[in-house]
């Protein structure tokens, strides 16, 4: 009796849905929009949806300049589909890019923060500019739509002989609120890498920056924590495979150019250096982590002052600790730091507090003094003279 | 959940009424629980609610006027989020098990900063909406009816209704009407069901 | 998933928990208050007060706890952290930032604005314009508030943080900068300005 029950079941789903529903869906043409009868459409309504709330929302970066930046880098790219895909950043500090099926792109300012170079940027956006393309985003849902259907139709089977099915609510503007790309198939993965690096070639960006991004990736997550899911891991398997298809990849190119233009992407994101750098640290991260992603940020020598600067206040910030002398290391960068340049004002300030702290009070009242005199009234002062009393 | 108000008629002859953007999201439950978004259901609801609206109004000797985008800035779109804020809060206060010993009255609002929506949209009033809503497709109602033969007891998800309405005085922002509910029946993709849920939504409205 | 559902779906779940007796708001009336017999204050006004028994604060509102508050924190010894409840995931439990009586002026403002983001209740929060602030007796600082909620609605304010006997004291007052800040900025000002450390 029971097998009876689920064949009729079995039939009635695969009449409802084929399985593996994504066999037929073609590169989306420029400037095309679905009709509105169209799953597509659907799709494409709950992303507008949510990109109208992302205009206004509290965690959009407010900096019109950098996002119109970015679009530049994609129109660069893509002169063809510049029209249909917007961009917007996110301040969220980490390393994250992606892109929703109505053209929405969206890139985190943890990865701002850790590109090197523009080139290494438009690896990023090309490669989610593929995945606007090929529509994974809908070859996915009608994926995940056959798959689960069928899956239900079996849970009820499986339920009469006693296991009880389970489905959850699944809704594409979650998954992309949870600030998680749709997750890709390796194949499309493969496919969308392709795609960015055809891109950045004709772009004449050096495509070597394209596995460089992954490298850096990885080399982060071995300082870290172990067991720790970045949250690009989630949509971006496998690392280390995609290194390896793209190098292979760019050998099937001739007359490669290597522009990586470092100038404007710092530029660009100088204004909010300071906050971008105070998340990172907030992250407590394992020290080693934070140095590095500072490492890459501040890889001019010409800044090596800051980025001594802000590894004391790695350690500054996580203080006394068991064992661990943070409160030497961080005294030891800000003294690096003055010694790669001795007019910056902040270290002096953070260097005499500090010292205030493990009592070393004379220098401490050299070194404020120092920041006050070289900050010109600062918005602290009176509270660094009671200090000085 | 019962409708709230402060007033019962409106203070003038004709008054304008802007419609807010409505705020609305209709989706299909495939069988496996994934709520595929329709966007033609969605669009065909929302003419729907605003047909049945405007009735209404009618019905009031009210006028609607549509929000206009284009005149929208920085401190409207402050107001906007502020009225979602303080709808949470009469949700929590009004109908949720915590009441403020502030606020025994019903008494919110928005500030005088409306009279910029009163301005840019020459209205007297404004009307917030908000819809979300599911329905079951054929798989899901077969699945319902078996699991519910097998399984009787089981209350199976699919076709809910969540909705929300407010209105607001522009001369001096305050809250005059407000109402919500949830239910399990009501279809807003063709018109007839549509009324009747807008008329129940729409209870003891002004005028 | 969506802010508007999120918004009905905690409604929603406090209209299905009733029966909470130890949990109502209480009025509190013009005059001298004392709070917890740790502050005393003055208010020329009446106040919804609402603690929370496993919460290491307790806040005063007229209209809701997200359109304006004054929230008056346990003093928190070292080790502690302003926000003690635990979030779902462990890992981020342990990021969790902790007082240390050693910590400066600039610390403990510092310390206050690390324990807001990690609560995670404002997509962006800002202290600004740090000053010398005594509450009661005790030295410390008093500093401006800006913030963003994940809807977008801008928030004002300002806080007080001091430590007495190696403990950390904090109170402030926020509201929306669309009207409920201006509204309640004097009567705030006046009432952090009586505070008294008990």
């Amino acid at each position: 009796m029971k097998k009876i029950f689920l064949f009729i079941i079995i039939f009635l789903g695969s009449c409802a849905t084929p399985i593996g529903g994504a066999k037929k869906v073609e590169d989306i043409k420029p400037q095309e929009t679905p009709s509105i009868e169209s799953i597509e459409a659907g799709l494409w309504m709950q992303m507008n949806n949510y990109e109208e709330k992302l205009k206004t929302s509290g965690s959009r970066l407010k900096d019109k300049d950098l996002e119109k930046y970015l679009k530049n880098i994609l129109c660069k790219l893509t002169t063809e589909y510049c029209k249909d895909i917007r961009v917007y950043v996110q301040n969220i500090p980490y390393f994250n890019a992606f892109m929703a099926p109505n053209g929405m792109m969206v890139v985190w300012t943890g990865l701002l923060l850790r590109a090197q170079n523009e080139a290494q940027l438009a690896a990023v956006i090309g490669h989610e500019a593929g995945h606007y393309i090929k529509r994974h985003s809908l070859k996915s849902w009608l994926d995940a739509k056959s798959r689960t259907d069928l899956m239900a139709i079996l849970a009820i089977g499986l339920s009469v002989g006693g296991l009880p099915g389970a489905g959850d609510i699944f809704n594409v503007t979650q998954l992309l609120q949870a600030g998680f790309m749709a997750k890709h198939s390796r194949d499309n993965e493969r496919e969308a890498d392709k795609v960015g690096l055809n891109f950045l070639i004709n772009a004449e960006y050096d495509p070597g920056e394209a596995p460089k991004v992954w490298e850096n990736i990885i080399k982060e997550m071995e300082l870290g924590e172990a067991n720790k899911p970045l949250s690009f891991l989630a949509s971006h398997p496998a690392p280390e495979e995609r290194i390896e298809n793209l190098k292979k990849q760019t050998e099937e190119y001739e007359n490669i150019k290597n522009k990586k233009n470092t100038k404007e992407l710092k530029e660009k994101i100088h204004p909010h250096l300071k906050k971008w750098i105070k998340n990172e640290i907030r992250l407590k991260n394992k020290p080693e982590q934070t140095e590095f992603v500072l490492e890459k940020t501040f890889e001019d020598k010409k800044n090596d002052y800051l980025l001594k600067f802000y590894k004391g206040e790695i350690y500054r910030l996580i203080g006394v600790k068991e064992e661990e002398n943070n409160y030497d290391k961080a005294i030891d960068y800000y003294d690096e730091s003055i010694k790669a340049k001795n007019d910056f004002p902040d270290v002096y300030r953070e260097l005499g507090l500090l010292q205030l702290k493990i009592e070393k009070n004379e220098e401490a009242k050299k070194n404020l003094k120092k920041y006050l005199k070289l900050s010109k009234n600062p918005q602290d002062a009176a509270i660094i003279e009671s200090y000085l009393n | 959940m019962e409708p709230k108000y402060t007033i019962r008629i409106f203070d003038k002859e004709r008054p304008q009424i802007l419609l807010m953007p409505v705020d609305i999201e209709i989706c299909e439950l495939t069988i496996a629980g994934m709520c595929e978004p329709s966007a033609s259901w969605t669009q065909s609801s929302k003419e729907n609610i605003i047909i049945s609206f405007e009735e209404i109004l009618n019905t009031r000797n009210a006028i609607l006027k549509k929000y206009n985008k284009n005149k929208q800035n920085d401190e409207i779109i402050q107001l906007i989020k502020l009225h979602t804020q303080i709808g949470q809060e009469i949700i929590n206060n009004e109908y949720g098990a915590f009441e403020l010993p502030t606020k025994k009255e019903f008494n919110w609002t928005l500030g005088k900063k409306v009279k910029l929506l009163k301005q840019k949209n020459n209205s007297d009033y404004a009307i917030f909406i908000f819809f979300r809503d599911q329905y079951s497709s054929t798989e899901r109602v077969i699945y319902n009816i078996i699991t519910a033969v097998l399984f009787p007891g089981i209350i199976p998800i699919g076709g809910s209704q969540i909705a929300f309405a407010s209105l607001v005085d522009l001369n001096n922002g305050e809250i005059t009407w407000f109402n919500g509910y949830y239910r399990s029946f009501g279809d807003v993709r063709d018109l007839e069901n549509a009324r009747n849920t807008v008329n129940k939504l729409f209870e003891e409205f002004p005028g | 998933m969506s802010v508007i559902k999120k918004i009905f779906i905690i409604s929603f779940f406090l209209i299905l928990i009733s029966c909470q007796a130890d949990k109502t708001y209480i009025l509190v009336e013009p005059g001298k208050v004392e709070i917890n017999k740790i502050y005393s204050v003055n208010t020329n006004m009446k106040w919804s007060q609402f603690q929370e028994r496993e919460y290491n604060f307790l806040f005063w509102t007229v209209d809701g706890y997200t359109l304006q508050r004054i929230v008056f924190f346990k003093p928190l010894e070292d080790g502690q952290s302003l926000f003690d409840y635990d979030r779902l995931f462990t890992k981020e439990n342990e990021k969790r930032p902790t007082f240390n009586s050693k910590m400066n002026k600039f610390e403990i403002k510092e310390f206050f604005e690390s324990c807001i983001i990690w609560s995670r209740e404002f997509t962006s929060f800002e202290t600004t314009d740090i000053k010398n602030h005594k509450i009661g007796e005790t030295e410390g600082v008093s500093f401006d508030i800006k913030a963003q909620n994940e809807l977008g609605l801008n928030y004002k304010g300002f806080a007080v943080v001091g430590i007495k006997n190696n403990k950390l004291y904090s109170i402030y007052f926020i509201a929306t900068e669309m009207e409920f800040y201006d509204r309640y900025k004097k009567e705030a000002k006046e009432i952090i300005s009586s505070v008294k450390i008990l």
